[in-house]
């Protein structure tokens, strides 16, 4: 190895300091871990994240017509309460984990005309497109930590909204 | 008191000579002040054989005041044990405490007072340049970001979610 400047086999052996040699297959296994190490080390730093995206109905009424729609878990409603928004009611219309690869982009359909693309920028930070009927509607970058949630929305019809949920689960 | 009047009061001491004495009671013949003097002295040395004739001490004179001694060898012995005061670390640490905590309380009320929790939720509002119908609201308290699109809305919008939703 190039920061071995002695011979293979010899740690620190130069001057013929006989009580630093080690074997050969000692001083491969010491090379083999530190490599081993970096690697790992490499590896955990660029690991791939889980995520969540969910589209969300934000309206005043008490039901939704949709049946299939479920109220909003209570903490996302929560956390929707606390922002500037005039709805009473959260209805999930569709939610979907995926996981974010280290380098590259993951596209996410949420309904039949609202997609997200989410690529990573480092190790906290992303990049969220919400696309909607095949454009882009919005693109934002910022850091995403674990607990954290973005919020993508806009109006709807009959004084309603619709918000596009992005939070990092792992 | 002159010369004149300390003669006068020896004289009534008994400690002058003959002589001496002789002209003391001349000039006692002669000058009032000198007799009113002795006058004052006679009453003054009557006044305090009485008082000191009213005092009886119980014990005997040698015991008594070997009492009185005794008392104060004790006193002086009492005080001899007393060691100098040294200041122990945990002394010195102590009076190191009592500034150190209270910059401390200071530290922690600063902490605490400029939580987002108490000093009401920090919150921050940006408006994006290139498109001045989004603005951005981020809630550091709970660590939530929107991102709202004030376009108008549309019978089926882009996200696809008016009308029916989805």
């Amino acid at each position: 190895m190039a920061f071995l400047p002695c011979g293979a086999g010899e740690l620190g052996g130069c001057g013929g300091h006989d009580r630093l040699k080690m074997k050969p297959k000692l001083a491969f296994a010491i090379r083999a871990a530190i490599l081993g190490c970096l690697f790992l080390g490499t590896a955990a730093v660029a690991a791939d994240s889980k995520l969540e995206a969910q589209l969300v109905w934000g309206t005043n009424d008490k039901d939704s017509p949709n049946p299939n729609h479920k109220p909003v878990d209570a903490k996302v409603r929560e956390r929707l309460q606390q922002l500037p928004l005039k709805f009473t009611n959260y209805f999930l219309v569709n939610q979907k984990t995926f996981t974010l690869p280290a380098t590259g982009s993951q596209r996410v359909q949420l309904s039949h005309k609202c997609d997200i693309e989410v690529k990573k920028q480092n190790e906290d930070e992303i990049e969220v497109s919400v696309i909607g009927k095949g454009a882009q509607v919005v693109k934002r970058r910022q850091p995403l930590p674990k607990g954290e949630m973005l919020v993508v929305g806009g109006n709807a019809p009959n004084s309603t909204a619709w918000l596009v949920i992005v939070k990092k689960l792992e | 008191m002159n010369e004149q009047d300390l003669k006068l009061q020896a004289h009534f001491d008994g400690e002058l000579p003959e002589a001496e004495a002789r002209q003391v009671m001349s000039r006692l013949a002669r000058d009032s002040d000198a007799v009113a003097l002795l006058h004052t002295l006679k009453s003054t040395r009557q006044a305090l054989s009485t008082f000191e004739a009213g005092i009886k001490v119980p014990e005997t004179r040698e015991f008594y005041w070997s009492k009185i001694r005794r008392g104060i060898e004790v006193a002086e012995a009492s005080e001899a044990r007393v060691q100098p005061v040294r200041e122990s670390f945990l002394f010195r640490f102590r009076r190191l405490l009592v500034p150190a905590a209270g910059v401390a309380l200071i530290v922690i009320a600063g902490m605490v007072l400029t939580r987002d929790d108490w000093a009401g939720r920090r919150v921050e509002l940006e408006t994006a340049l290139a498109d001045s119908k989004a603005f951005t609201y981020r809630d550091y308290a709970s660590g939530t970001t929107l991102v709202w699109l004030s376009y108008p809305a549309e019978q089926e919008n882009s996200a696809g979610v008016g009308g029916t939703i989805d």
